[in-house]
């Protein structure tokens, strides 16, 4: 127990050190990331005034949302630890068991304070539980609920570590995703699929608290909650073996030579580093979700499809914002001895990016050529175009002057809000013109729409040079995490 | 004629100067050994040579072109096996040959085509589909080792090139550092290893605290009857230090 309380104790002090060596605590904007939590949290204290109430009255749906919501809330810290700066595989050698070395990784996601703010909020929700037929129950099962919540979050960050079970996750979201699809697409309960919402955890939590079979509902739960640890630990003895493999890739290769020119090798190097952050999937998965909206959709709408790329952009901030969160100073290093110029690294990342976006615009623009014809498709393409240029132009300045660290397999962290808010506006700016130039289909269209690909063409290119000239001053200075 | 060139070469941070008005010629096809003990400065003097770390002072040239007007052109002409290899995760032994090839003007054939040779010669052939973060660290320093060498360098900067490497990739490393001298390369290289020093390279200089303290040959040291190891305890020292009574 010594052991690990040393061990959490140096955590603590290689988290806040992050900071601290950065040159001030607001490092990363943290307070003003407390402040946007804080105004979360208010408002969802808010609502739990209103579940004390509907309990009362022996509604549930707000209660169930509520605990969602908490799930997710879980999965957030635990998918994004990037800034634990000492990993539990550098603890191995250590004479510590795996019980051990498990709990230290447990409770060391403790250490963010906006960790706490979670499980402050987590256990807020006791409050309108307290007022509800059943308190005593409803709190037990909430209770139960968190911890869940938190073991599934880590079961997930575990599990995405390890290639085999990334892959078989990944297939079990598209494969569930598809079949929600057509589910939704049916129209009808046919398989009477609503009634198995009653075997949720969130279900059962307010059943425990309306007094609906309470004991059976906390039973279950706690049920759940054993196999939740046993599979925790499990995963993470999994996660703990998959780091020493040393497996063979042969297959992967291949994508590095699809790459032409000079540049093409870091190109498909970026491109294969990209694909490695959690945070692109979430561009796909809003890409797949307006192809699902243009195939089934009776009339579908173009303005719709061209809302559509504009999200599509916002989960890939961080590729284009922060493109070099995911090299090490040695790989840094290998960019400053390879006989290219800062202009030219730029190029690859943002080569990189475009081809991440395309992967995940590919599909609806294809559809869009299809449901709503070749123009809107053409002119989808001319956004996103627009909408590629003003990303890569506010994040090649960003990628150079406020870099941060990301890791693999996980969601970005620790980057600044308010620039990352700042370009996502900045960014969307062109599309949402756009967007309102191709509702007014007023004449000269077409050459406001040339003038500001030149234009943004051009702010693009002064990017590129005005990066790749700082990244070679400043090189030294990226890559110190 | 002179390959690497130095004039008054300096580096600091801040007040700390690791590295003082270095003056110093390398001829070409020569086998140069740069020694000192660690945190001498033979690392920041490598840095400084091929592009890592800016000079705050002096001017450095490599094959004729410098360090700090023209450091594309040097690069071009270099190869480097950095102290920290300088490699990307998440990329593959074989990935890494590949993408390097192109940067240097090599066609997609002539990289593989090299890449496999290198790779067979360094015994990683069987390896090179393995990730650089799985592999151990000799598989590594190989691997940045065949990326210094697949453009063929005029002038090869190698970092600690025998630490951590089995015996047998060894001695194939020496035996291909004397067939590329040979044919005109030069080679500077920093070692702590002062046997294999000894044998391998043709003249050396001796760095300590950040000033060369000791420049000759390996043939003028033999003659005044020393080893290399004699002249540099001679110039580095050795602390005498307390005894760890509690050990065993």
């Amino acid at each position: 127990m010594g052991g690990i309380t040393t061990i959490l104790r140096y955590q603590w002090r290689a988290y806040w050190r992050h900071f601290t060596r950065a040159g001030n605590l607001t490092a990363g904007n943290q307070g003003i990331l407390l402040l946007l939590s804080g105004i979360i949290l208010f408002k969802y204290f808010q609502l739990l005034g209103t579940v004390t109430a509907d309990l009362a009255a022996g509604k549930i749906v707000l209660l169930e949302r509520l605990l969602a919501g908490i799930l997710l809330a879980w999965l957030f810290p635990l998918v994004s630890n990037a800034h634990l700066s000492i990993s539990t595989g550098v603890l191995r050698h250590l004479p510590l068991s795996v019980k051990e070395l498990f709990g230290i990784k447990a409770l060391s996601l403790f250490i963010p304070p906006y960790v706490w703010m979670i499980v402050a909020g987590s256990l807020a929700i006791c409050y309108p539980l307290a007022h509800a037929p059943s308190p005593l129950a409803g709190i037990s099962a909430a209770l139960l609920f968190i911890v869940m919540s938190w073991l599934v979050g880590l079961i997930l960050a575990q599990l995405i570590s390890i290639a085999f079970w990334r892959k078989l996750l990944c297939a079990a979201a598209i494969g569930l995703l598809c079949a929600g699809g057509l589910y939704v697409m049916s129209g009808k309960d046919q398989m009477g699929l609503s009634h198995f919402s009653s075997f949720l955890p969130t279900d059962l939590v307010a059943r425990a608290a309306v007094a609906k079979q309470s004991w059976l509902a906390i039973g279950a739960l706690s049920g759940l909650t054993v196999i939740a640890v046993c599979a925790a630990l499990w995963s993470f003895q999994q996660s703990l073996e998959s780091t020493t493999s040393r497996r063979s890739q042969k297959n992967l290769n291949l994508i590095l030579f699809k790459f032409p020119g000079k540049l093409g090798g870091l190109s498909a190097k970026d491109f294969r580093y990209f694909r490695r952050l959690l945070d692109p999937y979430l561009g796909l998965l809003a890409g797949a979700l307006c192809s699902f909206y243009l195939v089934t959709a009776d009339n579908p709408s173009s303005d719709a499809f061209r809302v559509f790329i504009i999200i599509v952009f916002v989960p890939n901030v961080s590729v284009a914002f922060n493109c070099f969160g995911l090299d090490n100073r040695s790989g840094l290093d290998r960019y400053t001895l390879l006989p290219v110029n800062g202009k030219e690294i730029m190029l690859s990342k943002n080569s990189a990016f475009i081809t991440i976006i395309g992967v995940q615009l590919l599909l609806m623009i294809l559809l869009a050529g299809w449901r709503l014809g070749l123009g809107v498709a053409a002119l989808g393409l001319v956004q996103a175009a627009l909408l590629a240029l003003a990303y890569m132009t506010w994040g090649n300045w960003m990628a150079v002057n406020h870099p941060f660290k990301m890791q693999f397999f996980r969601l970005s962290s620790g980057g600044s809000p308010i620039d990352a808010l700042g370009g996502v506006v900045f960014g969307s700016l062109p599309g949402v013109v756009a967007i309102w130039l191709f509702r007014e289909n007023k004449p000269g269209v077409v050459w406001i729409i040339i003038s500001m690909l030149l234009l943004y063409g051009a702010l693009y290119l002064c990017s590129v040079i005005w990066a790749g000239r700082n990244f070679e001053r400043k090189r030294e200075r990226i890559g110190v995490w | 004629m002179t390959e690497i060139e130095m004039h008054g070469l300096t580096k600091r941070f801040g007040d700390f100067a690791a590295v003082l008005n270095l003056h110093l010629q390398v001829p070409k096809g020569a086998i140069f050994g740069f020694l000192g003990p660690n945190g001498s400065g033979k690392s920041t003097t490598v840095k400084m040579l091929t592009g890592l770390l800016k000079p705050t002072a002096g001017e450095a040239f490599i094959a004729g072109a410098s360090i700090l007007s023209s450091p594309l052109e040097v690069k071009k002409k270099i190869g480097v096996l950095p102290e920290d290899l300088a490699l990307f995760d998440s990329l593959t032994i074989w990935e890494h040959l590949s993408m390097s090839g192109p940067v240097y003007g090599l066609t997609r054939q002539e990289t593989e085509k090299r890449g496999e040779q290198l790779l067979n010669y360094l015994d990683l052939w069987h390896s090179r589909h393995t990730y650089v973060d799985r592999a151990s660290y000799g598989m590594k320093k190989k691997c940045s080792l065949a990326m210094a060498l697949l453009h063929n360098p005029q002038v090869l900067f190698l970092d600690e090139p025998f630490e951590g490497i089995d015996p047998v990739s060894s001695r194939n490393i020496k035996d291909l550092l004397v067939l590329m001298a040979g044919k005109g390369i030069t080679v500077f290289l920093t070692s702590h290893i002062l046997e294999v020093v000894e044998r391998l390279v043709g003249s050396f200089a001796i760095i300590v605290s950040g000033e060369i303290v000791c420049s000759q040959t390996i043939e003028e040291t033999l003659r005044s009857g020393q080893t290399l190891e004699d002249l540099f305890f001679k110039h580095v020292g050795r602390q005498r230090v307390e005894e760890l009574e509690w050990v065993g």
